[in-house]
């Protein structure tokens, strides 16, 4: 590559920098307000017009506030935690392709790429909580791995099936792959269901926030952290819900095609209905616990995936479809999904009420 | 949900509560007394025990709740007196036992193994009046700190009760009068 | 905040000491539990109160009798009016004092009406327990919605001081019949609104239906009353079964449930409700005219003597004992919260439960510390 090239790409990956922490004060915004909306209160609303500003009062306030560092932190661990934790979104920023002219890296592996790297965010979480020295920390870090590495692993089944289909593991492809015939997520609708609620899985959303849950561990690895650290924290957060959402848009819905409108109208479209409905779960579900948690990403989603796998390989050796019998397919296993009873409901067998003896009514006075 | 069904068991009325407490807690040595608002039966501490197994295993008339033990403090009797409310749960009587124990010695004993509730009713007792109830299983302060015990005792503070200052330095503690030090103003007023 | 330590017990089982709280991120107050803690089991509970304790039956000692609902208002914050109408009526049963028709429903009305802003605190409590912020805010709108006509009648939101020997302190506004009217089906509206978002909540089914179920024998044994005591399947409200002031002429039903879970009292709650609302629809036509408070008498001593109390509070059997030795003030008030009681039970209740379960199961026995304190 030549310097202009590389100057040009420097300059791409400087503006996704610099873009992220906005992208995500925008969504901490949308979030509030939705939130606000469904709990029939107002949201934020007094700084700036419509509280606009509020999320740009809240960052300042996190950059002016004193950075503690606990007595009996590792000092390495606890400073690196938010770092390593924050830089994999950028990183999987760089790679998705929002039209086909606006991404900064094309790369063949792409799909791979992009479930690859937010690991290294879990190793994160791990140094946070470890090295906050805290015992609740501890205990939320140690929740948070569990979780993350488990669900790991139906996020990358889910995806793996239209992989398979689409032929190529380039994110590009898979996009072009759907403009031709139609959207993956009609073709296989449980693949996307399973991916959406592995990547909440995978970022500590309700209702999968046991490992954040704020009645019992209070806030999970990252309660020892105060001022920009902890901001660091949370525009990681909502940085990877929007990283969820667009690959939800790219994988499943699409991505940049559709008629009449320019691609980058199209994919806003497709990815804010994904992230309304993600607040929108936050406003309406309470919270999983771990074993209830873990027992449905091992029990009924890596299953489910699985078995997607397999009849999305079967039809494509096959030659078959791809959308009738894929559709049937996924039918089925969304009827086998809903009936199962995943949620371990303790039978106590209900007894007859205790007769009282209710006192004679009181003589006429 | 189901609804309240009407009773098929007679509840016991306070007649039949006076007769059975004529009964069975009098040969323990109880004086039964009728014309309060419930049944009272006044006892000597050494009695206190087996009158509470016989009200806890008791099955008519039932008494299934220990509503509270209160602590009185009589100063010019120079005694202090537990009040235990017992009341049925499946019915609305009850029955009340009373213990009273001199107020520089106040020895009971506890209660805490036919009635769990009982434990932390003691406790209560114990900081806010210095009972010391024999058997209790922790009988560590609930409400008060260490040194501030005996609280409800009509002559509290402890400063102006030197046999206070004393019962506190045999326990081992430094009663309240620690204040006296550190702020002399106090004292004077 | 989590100063824990590890440890072998005697089984050879590793253990680790968590202490949840004394500040709870839930909204119940300053109770500290001791949890020894094997992974996400709790082998042991010990819980510990007193971070409230502000001697508010010594400061009784020395108040008149006037000014005794002021500080026992403050016990149990929550369902101040019902504390008021327990304190007063054994305050009239020691003074014999008779009470007016018009103040005894004036007393009814505001005591269910605290009673069902009291069960909306406790839903949002239990949502917030249960990791939803939504139920919270629900409870809230309908408590904003009493509380209003709270500050219309008694001057205040909260801790009203309204209740007081002989009826009521004051008259209720001209118009407060319709504006209780005016919030009655606000109300009813807002409870359907609470029941959808949470109680076929299937994860809420899933997190509280089966969790910490519970006999009758077992309620009592450690003491439950209340709701969650009618949750087990007896049927014992002190409203039915020793009525007090004008209970007795109202037509209610009383909710039980048949397995005594954490979804069972969570029920139990919501049903009260409406039961509540009934209550207070009937009071509010049978209101008559009239005195709202009764003859006192001048020179307010209190006569020898004792008397106790047991009103069905929002919380459980809430006891009032008091003794008057012929002086301005009395010898002895002594509240018996049911607070208290159910805050000792969770020892046993705790044990064996997830840490996530021991929160929910706290928050379904509805404790406020003030009681349990005083």
């Amino acid at each position: 590559m030549s310097l202009p090239d590389v100057l040009i790409t420097i300059l791409k990956v400087l503006v996704i920098v610099l873009a992220a922490p906005l992208l995500a004060l925008v969504l901490v915004y949308v979030e509030r307000k939705t939130l606000g909306r469904i709990q029939r209160r107002m949201g934020p609303w007094h700084v700036g017009p419509m509280g606009l500003l509020q999320t740009l009062a809240d960052a300042v306030k996190l950059l002016t506030k004193e950075v503690l560092t606990p007595e009996r932190a590792e000092p390495w661990a606890y400073w690196i935690a938010p770092i390593v934790v924050f830089v994999p979104g950028i990183f999987v920023l760089v790679v998705i392709p929002f039209t086909p002219e606006l991404v900064v890296s094309r790369l063949d592996l792409s799909l791979l790429y992009v479930f690859a790297l937010p690991a290294v965010s879990v190793v994160g979480f791990i140094m946070a909580g470890w090295g906050s020295g805290s015992k609740y920390a501890l205990l939320g870090g140690i929740r948070l791995v569990a979780q993350a590495v488990s669900y790991e692993i139906p996020l990358l089944f889910s995806v793996l099936g239209v992989a398979i289909l689409a032929g190529s593991l380039s994110l590009i492809d898979i996009v072009n792959a759907q403009g031709d015939t139609v959207w993956y997520g009609v073709v296989q609708p449980v693949a996307f269901v399973i991916f959406i609620m592995a990547g909440l899985a995978e970022h500590s959303r309700t209702p999968f926030d046991m490992a954040v849950g704020e009645s019992e561990v209070m806030g999970g690895p990252t309660i020892e952290y105060s001022g920009i650290r902890w901001a660091m924290f949370m525009l990681a957060e909502y940085v990877n819900i929007f990283i969820l959402a667009s690959l939800g848009t790219i994988i499943f819905l699409g991505g940049w095609h559709g008629p009449v409108l320019p691609g980058w109208v199209w994919y806003l479209l497709k990815t804010t209905p994904i992230l309304l409905f993600v607040f929108w779960l936050r406003g309406t579900l309470p919270r999983l616990r771990v074993d209830q948690l873990m027992g449905f990403c091992w029990k009924v989603l890596i299953p489910l995936s699985l078995l997607n796998v397999v009849v999305a390989a079967t039809f494509k050796v096959y030659g078959w479809g791809p959308t009738v019998p894929m559709v049937i397919a996924s039918l089925l296993a969304a009827y086998w999904f809903y009936r199962r009873e995943w949620l371990r409901v303790v039978a106590v067998p209900a007894r007859d009420p205790v007769p009282v003896p209710v006192p004679a009514p009181a003589a006429a006075e | 949900m189901a609804q309240e069904v009407a009773g098929s068991r007679p509840a016991p009325t306070k007649e039949s509560i006076a007769n059975w407490a004529r009964a069975t807690l009098e040969p323990l040595g109880g004086t039964v007394v009728v014309d309060r608002q419930f049944v009272e039966v006044e006892l000597t501490a050494e009695k206190l025990r087996a009158a509470a197994h016989e009200i806890s295993k008791s099955d008519d008339p039932e008494f299934s709740l220990l509503y509270d033990i209160s602590g009185l403090h009589w100063p010019d009797d120079g005694e202090l007196e537990a009040v235990y409310h017992f009341f049925g749960g499946w019915h609305a009587e009850g029955i009340t036992l009373r213990v009273r124990v001199p107020d520089d010695r106040p020895l009971i004993p506890t209660i805490s193994e036919d009635w769990p509730t009982a434990n932390w009713h003691e406790r209560e007792a114990m900081d806010l009046f210095l009972f010391e109830f024999e058997g209790h299983p922790y009988p560590e302060p609930l409400l008060l700190e260490k040194d501030m015990q005996g609280a409800l005792l009509k002559h509290y503070p402890q400063r102006e009760a030197p046999d206070m200052v004393e019962r506190f330095k045999q326990r081992g503690d430094v009663p309240f009068e620690i204040w006296k030090a550190v702020r002399p103003e106090i004292e004077n007023g | 905040m989590a100063e824990a330590t590890s440890g072998r017990s005697d089984q050879n089982a590793e253990f680790m000491e968590i202490n949840m709280g004394p500040q709870h991120p839930s909204t119940h107050g300053v109770c500290r539990l001791e949890l020894a803690v094997d992974g996400e089991v709790v082998l042991s509970c010990r819980p510990e109160i007193g971070y409230l304790h502000r001697g508010v039956e010594k400061i009784a000692e020395n108040l008149t009798v006037i000014q005794l609902p002021v500080i026992t208002d403050r016990a149990d914050y929550l369902s101040a009016l019902n504390t008021e109408l327990g304190v007063v009526l054994a305050a009239e049963q020691l003074y014999e004092v008779a009470v007016p028709e018009r103040g005894e429903y004036i007393r009814v009305i505001m005591a269910e009406l605290n009673r069902i802003a009291n069960h909306m605190m406790f839903y949002g409590a239990l949502g917030t327990d249960a990791g939803f912020s939504s139920p919270f805010i629900f409870g809230w709108w309908n408590r904003e919605i009493i509380h209003d006509v709270f500050e219309e009648v008694t001057g205040a939101r909260m801790l009203h001081n309204y209740i007081a020997l002989g009826g009521v302190k004051q008259d209720v506004p001209p118009n407060f019949k319709d504006s209780v009217k005016k919030i009655l089906p606000r109300l009813a509206d807002g409870l359907d609104r609470c029941h959808g978002l949470l109680t076929d909540n299937e994860i809420f089914v899933a997190r509280t239906k089966g969790l910490n179920p519970l006999t009758p024998e077992e309620a009592l044994r450690l003491g439950i009353t209340g709701p969650s005591l009618r949750a087990t399947g007896l049927a014992r409200d002190l409203r039915r079964l020793a009525p007090y002031s004008i209970y007795d002429r109202f037509e209610f039903e009383v909710p039980v449930g048949t397995v005594g879970d954490v979804h069972d009292r969570y029920m139990m709650r919501l049903l009260e409700m409406r039961e509540s609302l009934r209550i207070i629809e009937q009071a509010l036509e049978g209101m008559p005219d009239g005195e709202y408070r009764g003859e006192i008498p001048r020179r307010l001593r209190y006569p020898v003597g004792e008397a106790y109390s047991r009103t069905e509070s929002p919380r459980g059997e809430l006891g009032i004992y008091i003794v008057g030795n012929g002086q301005n003030t009395a010898h002895r008030v002594k509240i018996r919260a049911p607070a208290f009681v159910h805050v000792s039970a969770m020892e046993e209740l705790l044990k064996g439960t997830y840490i996530a379960d021991a929160v929910l199961i706290f928050a379904s026995m509805d404790i406020v510390l003030g009681e349990a304190d005083r």
